[in-house]
């Protein structure tokens, strides 16, 4: 959906950002680009991604998060799409997150929600403990909908539309995922 | 790496072109079709039209970084073009890799070279949109005294114009604006309600902006002509970068190359980096090129009558500059002290963006392919004192979908089934405006480095000057006017640092003219000083005008093309 001229300024301005790096940024900096250390989840990061993942995107009448390899995207993201630096400054902040909630795995369902949705409600101003979660949340996201049950159940998806034509929203209408 | 040779391939051949893009495929396509035997030689990889395209109609789902190259590798081997808003898991093939191409820029002047890696070039990769230059363009220089006087005019480019976008295929609307001559139309693509809405509010408020539709390069209505190439109506999925085996869209690869094979009299060698063209004293003329095949190492002389550099405006700079001989020093037929001066890009990234309310009950299906137009109005309907010539504004009206949704509050069920819901309105407008031709921004050889085949890389010294820069300020403020007419309240003006180089409408450096002193080329993109020697590509251009320039490539290079052929015929050449 987006054309050339959108990208060349950046979907992200109107709604405050994506904080996934992008590979423009990887040029400017002085980051390393010979790491050769991908990181590995830890069982407890994994368990605790899988649950909050699936806090924020549901299993409906589609599947939710770890439904749609969500948790498996965000470990080929940390790998691919970030630079070590990055990666291990996510998984710091990601284990601060834990240590301040040691029960979190052990706590009901309903009290993980509870303070994911306290995290949330927290979007535009997270405290210290939780500054891993805005970019938590974006990997969350696109992981959900790149992939085929988000793109193409829970959203509406056409590889070959054949035209473009405006249409009438109805109670059936989805988004288009692409 | 190498002896040199002149093996058999390198026999005759009437005409050589060197590169396949959008001017080369044109040069290749008229020159065959006339009967001449011609080679057309690119550095880049070959690839196949449609089974070659192995991205094409994939979902993200489908790639294993879901639609991201690999961070650490664009750093690596992209280091400029994934700064290029098409590059991505997709298309990556079809970049170049900086890291084998490595050219230099002066301190604290960045530009950013876009380049590609496949036979077909940039019209693989290019956003489509097709204007003509109108005279006011032509005259631009003559009128303000930056740059040289261009030694045609619109009446001489009219005609060709009309011929290649017979065979191109150019969707858009008549429009009858003097600054925005109309093309010969396919049927254009639909305006949404919002936009047309936007439409009648601003051309009220200001009467000398119009908004219309974008003039893009895609079958609506395929001629017999298109259809019998093995072309298609375009499909409105917007993934054109990948490639398009409908060839609902313009390449050299769907079409002029397609073109030019049927003939049989086209031999197209892929990877080969010419590296020079070859003078002859005792005939006064280019006697053919010099190239490694980049496979095999093997530097090759190829000979023919005619040469046509068509290697993308920097690349064709770049081989003339190679091109040393005791007649021609400092690169063949360069006397005077044009070449490699005088570069432009376009000027770009600034504007707005609004939310517009209302509309709920409208959508779209399929992904409209090209956007909106705003032709030029500064200095053409409305005056202004801060700075010379003007911009032409791109943008268009889209519903928000899930990207922009993790900005967002909101977790579980209800959170999920809003995202499934089309979000609000959104309008862009984004300006692309003329660069002056300056002789200060230009491109040397280095004296020492060289790339892994031995041709000597690029130094490029290119910068925006004040006028370029205050052009820009006003394409978000007038982007705000033209928002508040339309009656939307929740404006952002948006202002990018960008560098020359990123709109990749690089032109200049090898530039027409009256006279070899301050010029390259004639009136016919023929090197004032070798006469079977020219130059249609992006290189060839005076001044850049601000509309996207590959249309009036197009018309050049069809143009040159049966001016050879005459001369040819005539016994000139």
């Amino acid at each position: 959906m987006l054309d050339r001229r959108q990208i060349l300024v950046g979907v992200a301005v109107l709604m405050g950002g994506s904080l996934l790096p992008s590979t423009v940024k990887a040029l400017h900096g002085s980051e390393d680009i010979k790491s050769t250390n991908p990181a590995t989840l830890s069982d407890r990061q994994l368990k605790a991604m899988t649950v909050m993942a699936d806090i924020i995107i549901p299993e409906t009448e589609t599947a939710g998060a770890s439904g749609a390899g969500v948790p498996a995207f965000i470990g080929m993201a940390l790998n691919n799409w970030m630079l070590r630096d990055e990666r291990e400054a996510f998984l710091r902040a990601f284990d601060d997150f834990l240590a301040s909630a040691p029960d979190f795995l052990n706590t009901s369902p309903s009290e993980q929600a509870r303070l994911v949705g306290e995290i949330d409600r927290q979007l535009h101003g997270l405290p210290k403990e939780f500054r891993f979660y805005r970019q938590f949340k974006e990997l969350v996201l696109v992981g959900y909908y790149t992939s085929e049950v988000g793109g193409t159940e829970e959203l509406e998806y056409d590889p070959v539309p054949g035209g473009y034509t405006v249409i009438k929203v109805t109670s059936e209408t989805r988004t288009w995922s692409t | 790496m190498t002896k040199e040779t002149s093996k058999s391939m390198a026999a005759d051949f009437d005409v050589i072109v060197i590169g396949s893009g959008m001017s080369g495929g044109w040069v290749a396509k008229e020159m065959c079709e006339r009967g001449y035997k011609t080679a057309v030689l690119d550095r880049g990889a070959p690839l196949e039209h449609g089974a070659g395209y192995e991205n094409e109609s994939k979902g993200p789902w489908e790639m294993p970084g879901r639609g991201r190259v690999n961070r650490e590798e664009a750093a690596r081997d992209y280091q400029i073009n994934s700064k290029c808003y098409a590059f991505n898991e997709f298309t990556q093939k079809h970049f170049l890799k900086d890291s084998d191409h490595p050219y230099k820029v002066s301190p604290d002047k960045q530009f950013d070279w876009i380049r590609s890696a496949r036979v077909g070039g940039k019209s693989l990769l290019w956003h489509r949109h097709s204007y003509r230059f109108s005279e006011m363009d032509f005259r631009a220089n003559k009128t303000d005294g930056y740059g040289c006087d261009w030694p045609i005019g619109y009446d001489d480019l009219k005609d060709w114009y009309s011929y290649v976008e017979r065979f191109a295929g150019i969707s858009g609307s008549s429009e009858n604006l003097p600054q925005l001559p109309d093309s010969v139309f396919q049927k254009p693509f639909d305006m949404n309600p919002v936009e047309i809405d936007a439409k009648a509010a601003v051309e009220k408020a200001y009467p000398g902006r119009k908004i219309i539709i974008g003039r893009a390069a895609h079958l609506t209505e395929p001629t017999d002509e298109q259809l019998e190439l093995g072309r298609g109506p375009c499909q409105a999925r917007n993934e054109c970068q990948r490639g398009c085996s409908w060839g609902g869209y313009f390449s050299s690869l769907s079409a002029t190359l397609p073109a030019a094979t049927r003939t049989g009299n086209l031999t197209l060698i892929p990877n080969a980096m010419v590296q020079e063209v070859v003078y002859d004293p005792a005939t006064k003329r280019a006697s053919g090129v010099r190239m490694t095949d980049m496979i095999t190492g093997d530097k090759v002389f190829i000979s023919a009558r005619v040469v046509f550099v068509c290697a993308s405006t920097l690349g064709t700079t770049q081989i003339l500059m190679n091109s040393k001989s005791v007649a021609f020093p400092r690169g063949i037929g360069n006397t005077g002290n044009s070449l490699g001066h005088y570069l432009m890009d376009h000027i770009s990234g600034a504007g707005a963006q609004a939310v517009v309310d209302g509309y709920e009950d409208i959508y779209y299906s399929g992904r409209r392919p090209t956007s909106l137009y705003v032709p030029r109005f500064r200095n053409v309907t409305e005056p202004t004192d801060s700075f010379l010539r003007g911009y032409g504004m791109q943008g268009e009206a889209t519903r928000m979908n899930w990207s922009a949704a993790s900005g967002r509050t909101g977790i579980g069920k209800d959170f999920k089934n809003s995202i499934q819901k089309p979000g609000p309105w959104v309008f862009r407008l984004q300006g692309f405006g003329e660069m002056l031709p300056r002789y200060e921004n230009h491109v040397s050889l280095s004296p020492a480095e060289t790339d892994k085949w031995g041709m000597p890389i690029l130094n490029i010294s290119c910068e925006y000057s004040d006028n370029e820069l205050k052009m820009k300020k006003d394409m978000q403020q007038t982007a705000i006017e033209m928002f508040r007419a339309a009656g939307y309240t929740q404006i952002t003006p948006f202002f990018t640092d960008s560098k020359p180089g990123i709109v990749i409408h690089e032109m200049g450096t090898a530039r027409m003219g009256h006279s070899a002193e301050d010029s390259y080329l004639n009136g016919r993109n023929q090197c004032h000083n070798v006469e079977n020697l020219f130059v249609t590509d992006g290189a060839s251009m005076a001044s850049s005008a601000c509309q996207n320039p590959s249309l009036t490539f197009m018309a050049l290079s069809a143009r040159a093309a049966a001016f050879a052929d005459e001369q040819l015929k005539a016994g000139a050449l």
